[in-house]
Formats: C-alpha cells, structure tokens, sequence
C-alpha cells in the first residue's frame, strides 16, 4: 500500500463514524428543457465542491442525498447553460429546474465551467449515446438524418451491406439487438430494405446503444440495446419541424395542450421516390413500386408532482412490388406512468402492444395466386423502480411479463375460383423477468454496478408439440415422431434462466479509468434467416421444445482517457469475448416458411465473437467528430456444418473503420465528411463443377460454408449544410419613439442540406454470384448502390 | 406561423447494378463426376467418367479411367461398358438393355476403391402428337418462334416422374432454363395431374431460346424420360442450384448448396475419394414432326 494510499485509507475510517452519524436530507426533482419542455436524460447534477454528483434517469428525474448545510449544486447539460443554485439544506426538498441553450457566441465548455468526463467517470462502458443533434451532422444518403445509419458507424457495429434489414453488434445476429422505441421492441428497424430506419429523427430524443455491460433493467436479446427514447411534445408553444427531400418529405408538429402540463407530438414521412426516381432506376426496378410512410406520437399529461402519463405510438409501413404485392411494417404503443412515492422512489410503470408483420401476394382470387401474411406481436408490461437509497447505492429492481403471439404464415393459395388454405399453427409463449440491480459507488473512484435477472420462459398452448428423432443423414429434417395438442393456456415446455450483470470501474489517475464488465443475456425469439442478409419476409420462431433459447455470455474489458485543456478528446479502448449458445443454423434444403415442421430442419450450435475497439471523438469546438476502428472475429459452429468446423458467419467483418468529421465555419455553414471502411462480407461459394447431360453442376466437395469474401467495402460520404439566420433586424421604437434596430428571433428558419453518398461512386458488392455465360463462370458482383447519389434536402423548423 | 412550403428541386438516383469482377475462389479437392442417363433406345448407351474441375478452370473435364464399369439387372444379366479411346466414355453398344420395371445397378471400380448406384427403369406414355403455333418476339424472347405442345396423357393409378427433353434437328436442349421435370404431367406430387393430359408449361415450351427460334422446316422431338423420384428431386436440385442468381433476388437467395449424389462411394471420409454424379435408367418415348405453316393442331391453350 503506497503512502497516498494509506492516507486515504485512515481518513476513510476517521469519517466512517461521521458518514454514519452525519444527518442527511434529499433533493430531488426533474431536469427540463427550458425552451420546450422537454424532460433532460442524463443531466448532470453535482455540488460544486465536486463531492456529491448524479445525473437523470431516463424521465429526466433525480434525487440526490446531501449532508445536511450550505451548498452549491450545479445542473449541467452539453449545450446548455450550466445553472447553478446555493440552498441551505434543513430537510427534503424538491428542485425542479430549467436549463437555457447556451448562447451560439459563446464557447459551450466555458459556459458550463465543466469538463467533460463522462467517458472515463462513469461505470457504464460499451455505451454510445448519442443525440439528435449530432446524428443531423453525419451526411447520410439523401441527406436524410438516420438514427441507426449513424449507429452503425459507431465501434462494434457493422452490417452486411445496403439492402441488409438491421444491423450486427459484436458479432450479434439482427434480431439479437433489443431495439427500443419508448421501450416498445421494434422487430424491424429498416425501412426500404435497411436504406433508412424506421425512427423519424424529428420525434427522437435521445438514442442510447448498450453493447456490453448491460443493466439488469434490460434482457430478452443478446447483443445489444438500442433504446430510443421519444421527445414528449414541446409544452411551452406550438413549434413544428421538418423537411423537403428527394426522397420523402417530414414533418412534425408539437404542442402544448396545458401549458407546462400537457403536450403532444406528431411527427410523419412519408416517400415519393417511385414517382421522383422512375427515369433513372435499373432495369430491375423499372415496373417497380416502393414507397413508405411512417407516423410517430406522443402526448403526455403531468397530472402532479407525483404522477405523470405518457401514451405514444408509431405507426409504419413499406410497400414494395414489381407485378406483385409485398409490404411490411411495424406497429407499437406504449402507455407510461411515472409515480414518485418519496425524494427515493420512483416508479415508472410501462404497458406496450408491439406488432410487426408482412403480406407477400401475387394475383386474386378470381384469376388465381397466392397470399402469404406473416405477423409477430406482443404485449407487455414491466414496472420498474428506481430507488435512491443514498447517494452510494442507487437500486433499480422490477419486471416485466411479455406474451408473444406468432403467426409465422397465414397462406391462400387461389385456383380456379377454389381457394387452398395453406396456413401455419399459431405459436404463443409467455416470458417473465424480474431483476434486482444496484450502482455502488466507492470514495477512492472505484464504482460498482452488479445486479441480476430472472428470466423465465413458457411455450404456450393453444399449439402443437412436435417430437423429432434423429436425422437419415446428417443434411436431411428430422424424422416427425409424434405431434401433442395442447389446449389454451397450457404450457407446453418451460426454462428458467438466471443472468447475472456486472460493471466496474477504476479511477487510474484524475483523467482516465479502467472498467470492466461480465454479463449474461437469454433470448426466447429466434428469428429465421438463411438468405444473404436478414429481410423483411424473415420469420420468429419461439422458443419451443426443440428451439432452446439462445444464451450469450460477454466478457470485456476497457481502458477509457480523456485528453486536452478541457477534456475535450475523448478515447476508448475496448476489447471483448462473447460465447453465444443454442444459436439455429440451417440444414441445405431447409424450408422455413409456411412450413410447420421447420423444426426439424434446423440445426443447433454455438457462436463465439471477440475483438478490439478504438474509439477517438471530439464534441466540442469547430471540429467535431470520430474516429472508430474495430477489429473483430464472428464464427459458429453447428455439428453437421462445415464439417463441424468453425465458419465465419455471413456478417463477420474483421476490419471496420469509420471517420466522421463536420467542420462548422461559423453559425451558418458547416461540412461534414464520413469515410467508411469494411472488410468485405463472407459468401458460400462453391470450388469445383462437372457436367450431368452438358448442364453445369457446380460443387462444394469439402462442404465448406462462406468461404470467400465479397470485396471490400468502402464509401465517403459528403455534405455541406447552410443554416437559415435564427434571428432578423427589425425596426422598433424604443422608449422615446425613435425608430431603432433590434434582433429578434425569425418565427421560421430554414436550412438546406447538400449531400453526396458514395462520393467516388464505389460498387460496393452486396453479394457475388456466379453464372455460366458461354459456358464459362463469372462472377457478377450485384451493388445495391452503384453510383455517387447527390441530393438537396430542406429542412425547416418554426 | 404556418407558412407555405417552400419548393424544392432535387433528383433521386437509387441504382444497383451488375458487373463482372475476379473473386479470388480457394481450390476444391477434384472428384470423380459420373454422368450415366441410360435409356431403352436401340443406341450406343453411354457412362461418362471424368475428374471435376477448378470452378473457374477454362478446360473441359479430364476423362477418369476406372479397373471395370459394368451394370447388372436384377435378372442378373451383366452389361460391361467399354472406353475403347479410353477416355473416360464407357459404352455399351451390343443390345437395348434397359425395360420397363427392372431395377439397375452401377459398379465401377477402380485403384481398389468401388463406388455403386441403383435405379429403376420405369415406363412412360406414348405421345399421341405434336401442336405449335407461332409466337410473336416480345413473349419472353428476341425473335418470333414456333412454341410446341406435346399432347399426352400421364400413366394411371400411380405417382409417374418424368423427365421432359426438346431437341431440335437431333440436339438436345441443355440450357437449364429448359430443364423440364413433371410429377404426372403436372407440377408436383399434390397437384392431382393423374391419368391427365400432360399441362402447360410442362408440355409446351414457349420461349425456346432468347437468342434462337424454331422455325419453319426445323426437325423438332419431344422425349418423355421415365425417372425415379429421386433422379427428379436430383433435377430439382440442379435448377435451384442454377437459379440462385442476381438482380433484386439476390437479396432473398439462400446460400448455395450441393447437388446431392446417388452414387455410393467408398466408406472413406477421404473427400477426395468420394464421387459426384447422378446414374439413372429410363423408359425413353418420343415424338418427332417438322414444322410447317398449318392453321389446325394449333396450341391447346391461348398464349
């Protein structure tokens, strides 16, 4: 023990005594914004001594325990004005508090008189917020902001490529990431075959990504979450934004419905690029329809101090055909009522409906055809509370109870007039969670997060069970042995789970910390997939008899150090081992859809995914940006696949690296930059050919899965933005009736943004296929994008 | 507050594309391919022996030379195919070997290796006739084109797979687009085509070719094959396996898998010592017409 160490220790037991006898009261409250109203995530509120400090929960509410006396406390958010308050504490008192946006002029990091520290001060490691704000900034294809475009270029994060529904973290398939809208799962976060997402970044709020060390709050997926949080509705006047694009237009419309006590939001897209794009599309696009539109509100009612409601919903749909029908789209709401009970408990109590489904038709019933409907829904209800129990220990404990109805295939097929009833069984299942966790925070810097879940699983009757035997061969279903009925409400097969959560952090010196974090993580829905990438048609399979749930175990370990007078450089390093298990794989012939007995032609295996992330980000000044490096490896093993050998998985991409940089000139023009870089994705190819009765048979003799890769990835990006002037010169008359100038605010401004993707007009592959033109195999590379696609988007608030 | 909408000008270009690039493709370990289509016509029946080849490899496959390649029936008789080139073609010329209801087995060995394979000869209609009609370009290819029907009428009271080939002057269509196979003349095992006339698509190809036509004065035959199920699930796997393919489709294609083999090999799991291929015997019917300007036994359907 060195000698500064000691010292810490004696006058650590000189004030145990103290702390215990010391008396103490709490201030507690919410944290808004002053120009809208909106409740602040994560604000920080601290004395100014720097001894005490926590920051808002997700609802913008705090309590914090202070000794009782004369004190300063600080309410601190990027980008606002730091407020600051002197209190004399005699007993519990309530704070709530409005912070103004920082004047443009002056520098933010002044302002406030904070330094950033959150990078290494906070326990959480694995985590990616980000806000609105900062998402605008990246250039994005038709210079539409895009919550998960700007996350998959965050460390850790990849996908396959344009046209791929959803994305990959760590290593983790896409229906591994629990993506939250208002805490409602969203099952398909893509919108036009992943072009954009389905999020409307007019009603976002806040986007938080989780990848490791995740919270026991938190279960039922493995990888990652993604938890988007809504804004409420500004409660203080009418405003509205939005904009004019190539692509789609928006617009959202907020407003208070109570001053200060109820507002709404109401926020929609919608496409016109069938009818813009048309003259210009390939040939395999030309007869074709896409278009999608979505809906996002929101009203939330404070009823008191107490009590506050909130109800919102989206609503959205892709419709996609070329001389046949093809739609999909996702449906939630959420109702929330957050009660404080005292200064330290807080409840929030969620009820949520999620819905995503797809219609795949051709023809009617008159000249024949088929339709093919599949759906997943559920309902849940969690209440979870948050307990300040001093300001060592904060408690999150609670639940949540989630039905799931799947209806993987309602099937007609028309003929003749006669219509032919192909349709799958319902599948139900029932999940229930409860979990204890508690942030311990330590005087020498040392915090603690530890915490676990309980999970527990049912697969519900009214369904079938079906028992398989072994398999003829190793490539063939399962041989049907017998199919139990069960009735409604029975529980078919049961599994329990227990998923312990941990996080650590240790100071290393005043401006860099060490964390580390383990946590473990059940899934019970599986989605089915065996195409190149995952796709709007893919179906969820339960958990069943036969379909374990999926467990992952994710170890990592992170060095995180902040830089510069102001701490203003930010940098991690991060690396990780994930071991995943009961993952599905496919047999050769595998019929997943409108297929009952799919089951038996699924394989099981095991997953393993590690690597290093290096991350290096600025959010303040003129330039600002990041830069991400991962380094990864993503492989899974299934008995009879590769011969029982470990494969790269169809998303493993060793080398990801992205550089997101925007310079702002002044208040009016700024440019941003994004360069992206990917090792390209793993396909199955085969090796050798032969000839049956002169037609081409090619082969795999070592049966070896995805065993060459599609070529690299790369793409920069491009955009210049002109911000509209806030405020105008207007002539007023001053006290004495002489006519002099004034700045006011501009009730409508308007930015336009000019953009360019895929600036050097790279064809990145997609995939690569093979084909014998004249006899002779070539491989066609097929580019979802193909071309530099420029754009011009107007946006405008008032 | 509220204000018009300000226009705006901008241009979407959402484009894919497709073109030809050099993927660096790992070598396979070459295997012997076994290519043996046996059929009742009094012809030269042929196995075909050879090694695969690299996927990208420009040359033809090599011929495989086998100890001894011979087919047995199972009234015992013994068929010795011969290479005389020793080229890997073995024949059999003396007599017509295949009848309807036997069942046949494949031996070749080699190096001391045996590889085997089994199948039976099942029979098949007789086609009463051809139709045609002329097809203007547009309907799937370049030019105009004859499209002949074969009228026939599927074998009752049992499941029959068939295998369907055109030729046109004495060669066979083997593009994959005109891989014909048919559950009794209809599309698949539940599609109720039993003792009926032979469907559209199956019994008429419409678009011969993209690029070629039947013509007036062309010599054109119809061959119906008698195959087992399996050897029509193996022609199903072989036009899936061609099929995967680019375009928007690319998005939804399953990774590509083998075509599975009836040929049994040595109980080695030396890759290398384990045969590809497919052995098959067929009843073989057919018919054969040329094509003339007639306005009657036009196509039994409106195109």
């Amino acid at each position: 023990m060195s000698k500064i160490n000691k010292k810490n220790w004696l006058l650590f037991l000189f004030l145990l005594p103290l702390a215990i006898f010391a008396q103490n009261f709490t201030v507690s409250g919410t944290v808004k914004d002053a120009s809208n109203g909106e409740t602040m995530i994560s604000a920080m509120i601290y004395t100014a001594d720097g001894n005490y400090g926590t920051a808002t929960n997700m609802y913008g509410y705090y309590s914090i325990e202070l000794p009782k006396g004369a004190h300063t406390i600080e309410f601190n958010y990027s980008g606002y004005q730091t407020f600051s308050k002197e209190i004399d504490l005699q007993e519990n008192i309530k704070m709530n508090v409005e912070l103004e946006v920082a004047s443009e002029q002056i520098d933010v990091v002044v302002v406030s008189g904070k330094k950033n520290t959150d990078n290494f001060k906070k326990v959480e490691m694995s985590t990616v917020e980000l806000d609105v704000k900062s998402i605008e900034k990246i250039p994005a294809l038709l210079g539409e902001a895009d919550v998960v475009k700007a996350v998959q270029l965050m460390p850790g994060v990849s996908t396959v490529g344009e046209g791929a529904t959803g994305f990959n973290v760590r290593g983790g398939g896409v229906d591994q990431n629990l993506i939250l809208l208002d805490e409602a799962p969203v099952f398909n976060s893509s919108h036009l075959f992943g072009f954009f997402s389905v999020f409307n970044p007019d009603a976002v709020k806040n986007v938080k990504l989780i990848k490791g060390g995740i919270p026991s709050q938190y279960g039922g997926r493995l990888s990652s979450v993604l938890d988007i949080r809504m804004k409420e509705g500004n409660s203080k006047k009418v405003a509205g934004q939005g904009g004019i694009g190539a692509l789609f237009s928006r617009l959202a419309i907020e407003a208070p419905i109570i001053k200060d006590k109820a507002s709404f939001i109401v926020a929609g897209r919608r496409s016109y690029a069938d009818v813009l794009a048309k003259p210009f599309l390939s040939k395999d696009f030309s007869d074709a329809q896409f278009y999608f539109y979505d809906l996002t509100a929101k009203v939330n009612y404070n009823v008191n101090d107490k009590n506050n409601f909130y109800l919102s919903g989206y609503f959205g749909r892709d419709v996609f055909s070329r001389g046949f029908g093809f739609n999909w789209g996702n449906q939630t709401a959420t109702a929330r009522w957050n009660h404080i009970f005292n200064d330290k408990l807080f409840l929030n109590t969620t009820a949520y409906f999620s819905n995503y489904d797809f219609m795949l038709g051709v023809g009617d019933q008159e000249s024949g055809g088929f339709q093919w409907k599949g759906q997943i829904r559920n309902y849940s209800i969690k209440p979870s509370f948050s307990y300040y129990l001093n300001n060592n220990n904060t408690l999150q404990f609670g639940g949540q109870s989630i039905l799931y109805d799947f209806k993987p295939g309602e099937s007609e097929f028309y003929s003749e007039g006669r219509t032919f009833d192909f349709s799958q069984e319902s599948r139900y299942g029932l999940e229930n969670a409860v979990y204890l966790g508690n942030e311990q925070k330590f005087k020498n810097g040392v915090v603690l997060k530890y915490g676990a879940r309980f999970s527990s699983y049912h697969y519900l009757g009214p369904s079938k069970e079906y028992i398989y035997g072994d398999r003829p061969n190793a490539n063939s279903s399962k041989e049907l042995i017998e199919v139990k009925d069960y009735n409604n409400g029975e529980f078919i097969t049961n599994y329990y789970n227990a998923e312990p959560r941990f996080s650590a952090k240790f100071d290393v010196d005043s401006v860099s910390s060490l964390k580390i974090s383990y946590n473990r993580m059940s899934q019970y829905i599986h989605l089915m997939s065996n195409t190149a990438a995952a796709t709007p048609l893919d179906v969820y399979s339960p958990t069943t008899n036969n379909v374990k749930p999926q467990l992952a175990d994710q170890f990592a370990l992170g060095y995180f150090r902040n830089f510069g007078e102001k701490l203003g450089w930010e940098t991690s390093v991060e690396g990780y081992y994930k071991a995943l298990q009961n993952q599905i794989g496919y047999i050769p012939t595998a019929e997943l859809t409108l297929n009952d007995y799919y089951e038996g032609d699924l394989y099981s295996g095991t997953g393993r995914a590690y690597g290093s992330e290096f991350f290096l980000r600025r959010n303040e000044g003129k330039l600002t940006g990041w830069i991400s490096l991962t380094i990864s490896k993503t492989e899974i093993l299934v008995d009879s696949i590769n011969n029982g050998e470990y494969y790269n998985t169809r998303f493993d991409k060793p080398v990801v690296g992205n550089v997101v940089l925007n310079y702002e000139f002044n208040d009016r023009f700024e440019m941003s930059a994004n360069l992206v870089y990917n090792t390209g994705a793993p396909f199955t190819t085969s090796t050798t050919n032969y000839a049956i009765q002169n037609i081409n048979v090619s082969h795999n003799p070592e049966g070896v899965r995805n065993n060459a890769r599609v070529p690299d990835y790369h793409r920069l990006d491009l955009s210049f933005t002109i911000h509209g002037r806030e405020e105008k010169i207007k002539k007023v008359k001053d006290d004495n009736g002489v006519k002099v100038d004034k700045k006011v605010k501009r009730l409508w401004t308007g930015d336009w943004v000019f953009s360019a993707y895929n600036v050097y007009a790279r064809r990145n592959a997609f995939t690569v296929y093979f084909n014998n033109e004249d006899g002779e195999p070539q491989a066609i590379r097929y580019s979802i994008v193909g071309y530099i696609v420029p754009s011009v988007t107007y946006n405008f608030k008032f | 507050m509220k204000k018009i909408f300000l226009g705006i000008v901008a241009i979407a270009v959402l484009t894919s594309c497709e073109d030809a690039i050099s993927v660096e493709v790992e070598a396979g370990e070459t295997q012997l391919s076994i290519d043996g289509f046996l059929n009742n016509k009094n012809e030269k029946q042929l196995i075909q022996l050879k090694q695969t080849k690299q996927f990208f490899e420009q040359s033809s496959q090599v011929g495989f030379i086998a100890d001894s390649v011979y087919v047995l029936d199972n009234l015992n008789n013994k068929y010795l195919f011969e290479s005389p080139l020793s080229d890997g073609d073995y024949t059999w010329n003396d007599s017509v070997m295949i009848f309807p209801g036997r069942t046949y087995s494949l031996t070749i060995k080699s190096e001391g290796l045996t590889y085997t394979a089994t199948s039976v000869a099942n029979d098949v209609p007789v086609i009463d006739s051809l139709n045609w009609e002329y097809v203007p370009a547009g309907l799937g290819q370049k030019n105009g084109s004859y499209a002949v029907e074969l009228v026939a009428r599927d074998l009752p009271g049992q499941l029959n797979y068939y295998w369907i080939r055109f030729l046109k002057e004495g060669e066979y269509d083997t593009r994959i687009e005109g891989l014909n196979f048919s559950v009794d003349g209809s599309f698949s095992e539940t599609s109720q085509g039993d003792g009926q006339l032979f469907i559209p698509p199956i019994s008429t190809l419409v678009a011969y070719d993209v690029n070629d036509s039947v013509g007036l004065g062309d010599n054109v035959t119809y061959e119906i094959w008698g195959v087992t199920p399996e050897t029509y699930s193996f022609w199903q796997e072989v036009s899936n396996q061609a099929i995967q393919g680019g375009g928007i489709g690319a998005l939804f294609a399953t990774p590509t898998a083998n075509v599975n083999s009836n040929i049994i090999s040595p109980n080695t799991v030396d890759v290398k010592n384990k045969a590809v291929g497919w052995f098959s015997t067929s009843v073989v019917k057919s018919a054969t017409d040329v094509i003339v300007d007639r306005d009657y036994e036009k196509l039994s359907f409106e195109i």
